[in-house]
């Protein structure tokens, strides 16, 4: 009886927050699309993370092939010899491998978990879809990446645009809005 | 740290902190550096005949050369790892090698002192810039393990930036900065969390590349020792400074802190603290001071959770005044608690409040409003009472009417099942 008024409970609060769920999709439909200014300055911000990060994991990498090259291979375990024979090139493929899983997490799952990277979140932007309201699925969000590396310089239709979208938010039927007012 | 300046503790427009202090530092280093440039000169003359001696094998061992090295210019004003006194370790803070290392630095200063204004006195900054700076750097000399660089000076107003910075860090811990990111509109300003974000952007890769500063192949040139050993010693000297002041955590400006020290703790001593009623009048008249103190907030709220009742009708409505979009988007869970609390004691839901708050922040705290069933007839009436409030807007009656229906429909459709 206990584990049925729990279970009741339980789909009661699952159906009162997808209500709650849909009604905040409902209200990112509604919200206005995002000025250009504001999506520039989040574009900028984005940029200036992006390079920290990157940045970080270079320095940290560039600090552990040092680190590697000063260990005397005759010290070392066998499992780690691999990696002592060429430290400098260890540490280069590990730079590689963090820079492209940052960048991941950064452009592209950030955009499918939350909606926008952490600077168009800061800035209370989000991505969502046209259609359904919802956060772009993970190849639209790749597709949307590509244009814009690809295309660049369109990402300036936001200010001429009457609907102020880029071409990455008109071939992938998304739009970028600012969902939180300003205080 | 370039990329992102921080120029000033999140604070309301009257405690932002000052430019007096940073200008006339600025003033004086640009001026010592006109001053000591003929040394300079010198020094970087001594430094090409050396050189030029050496590629001829005029040194044949380290010995000869660091005997020559000893007797350099910038060396009578500075610190080496196998020259150094006091006095000159304090001159260090002052030197710079070039204009584009004086250029860098006067950024850091004037960001670093501009910050601690917000906290302390002048002086008070201008100590831990100058003793966490030379301590930096002594130890960074100190430490230098490299034989070639017995008798290079290490100069610089960097580690006396980040002996500010950890000052600035431990003072700001809780609270946030904004920064500018070189954007040209007012959208350039972001403020972000200090505790994480700040020690990401001015501390960690420091950390790192100081490490990496004791290895025979070096990175770069920087003194990032320097940098880590003035942050830590920053970080101390702040700590013992707010040690010694009796600063409350939840604290944040200087202004609140005079007004805490001058009336709030003598009147504590004089007329006694209620612990149910004191927290309240005390918050609120914090807050009154310095309305982004979130920390401040996150308390009153909290206590007021707990002892609602004993709150009169003006301190709810005084509560929910500083109930803001920016907090109620931050902490919904605190905020989610508190209207718990009051939609269950029947206490009535300030309008001022309902007219301003934003959908999406409805929408936020009522997530934290669906455990139970009794919870979900306070989200219910939270919901009512924010559609009665806006009735007469055609887009948000539309918006609410949809909401109220669809949680009418999840409410009702486990009932009949």
């Amino acid at each position: 009886m206990r584990n049925e008024k729990r279970q009741s409970f339980e789909a009661k609060e699952s159906t009162v927050l997808e209500a709650l769920n849909e009604a905040e999709r409902e209200h990112w439909l509604d919200s206005p699309v995002s000025d250009p200014w504001t999506r520039s300055a989040a574009f900028v911000l984005d940029c200036i993370l992006v390079f920290l990060g990157v940045t970080g994991i270079s320095s940290v990498c560039s600090a552990l092939g040092l680190y590697l090259s000063s260990v005397p291979l005759q010290n070392a375990p066998a499992w780690s010899l691999p990696l002592l024979q060429d430290p400098l090139f260890a540490a280069a493929a590990l730079a590689v491998g963090l820079k492209i899983t940052f960048v991941y997490f950064y452009l592209v799952w950030s955009l499918t978990f939350a909606g926008g990277t952490p600077a168009k979140l800061l800035f209370g932007l989000r991505v969502i879809e046209d259609h359904s309201g919802c956060f772009p699925s993970l190849p639209k969000v790749l597709f949307r990446l590509l244009i814009e590396i690809g295309f660049f310089p369109s990402m300036a239709l936001a200010f001429f645009d009457k609907n102020r979208r880029t071409l990455h938010d008109k071939w992938t039927g998304t739009s970028v809005r600012k969902v939180e007012e300003d205080p | 740290m370039i990329l992102l300046v921080p120029i000033r503790p999140e604070v309301p427009k009257f405690h932002r902190p000052s430019w007096a202090p940073a200008i006339f530092t600025l003033i004086v280093m640009t001026l010592i550096f006109i001053v000591i440039a003929p040394v300079l000169q010198r020094d970087v003359e001594y430094i090409e005949a050396f050189r030029s001696a050496q590629a001829h094998g005029e040194f044949p061992t380290q010995e000869h050369a660091n005997a020559h090295l000893k007797q350099r210019p910038l060396l009578k004003i500075s610190i080496a790892p196998q020259s150094w006194d006091l006095e000159r370790l304090f001159y260090s803070n002052f030197i710079h090698g070039s204009f584009f290392h004086l250029a860098l630095n006067l950024i850091g200063v004037g960001a670093g002192l501009r910050l601690c204004s917000s906290f302390m006195p002048f002086l008070c900054s201008f100590a831990i810039f100058l003793f966490g700076g030379s301590l930096g750097l002594l130890s960074s000399t100190l430490l230098a393990r490299d034989p070639q660089g017995a008798f290079i000076p290490h100069v610089g107003a960097s580690a006396g930036i980040f002996a500010l910075m950890g000052a600035y860090y431990i003072y700001n811990f809780h609270f946030r900065t904004t920064y500018f990111f070189w954007f040209p509109s007012k959208r350039g300003l972001i403020s972000l969390r200090t505790n994480w974000f700040f020690f990401i952007d001015v501390i960690l890769v420091e950390l790192l590349l100081s490490a990496a500063q004791f290895f025979p192949q070096r990175i770069d040139s920087v003194d990032h020792v320097a940098h880590v050993c003035g942050f830590v010693f920053g970080l101390c000297l702040a700590i013992g400074i707010r040690y010694a002041q009796g600063w409350p955590e939840f604290l944040q400006s200087r202004g609140e802190f005079l007004y805490w020290t001058a009336f709030l703790k003598p009147s504590f001593r004089l007329n006694g603290f209620d612990p149910i009623r004191g927290p309240i009048a005390t918050f609120l008249e914090l807050l009154e001071i310095n309305s982004y103190n979130d920390l401040l907030k996150l308390r009153l709220y909290r206590h007021a959770t707990k002892y609602l009742s004993a709150m009169t009708e003006e301190e709810m409505e005084e509560a929910f005044l500083h109930l803001t979009p920016t907090f109620m988007r931050l902490h919904p869970k605190a905020v989610g608690a508190f209207l718990r609390q009051v939609l269950q004691k029947d206490r009535a839901l300030p309008l001022s409040w309902l007219k301003r708050v934003p959908y999406d922040c409805v929408i936020l705290v009522s997530r934290q409003l669906t455990s139970t069933e009794s919870e979900q007839v306070l989200l219910y009436r939270l919901v009512i009472a924010y559609r009665n409030c806006h009735s007469g807007k055609e887009r948000f009656d539309k918006k609410l009417s949809q909401l109220i229906q669809k949680l009418e429909t999840a409410m009702s459709k486990q009932d009949s099942a």
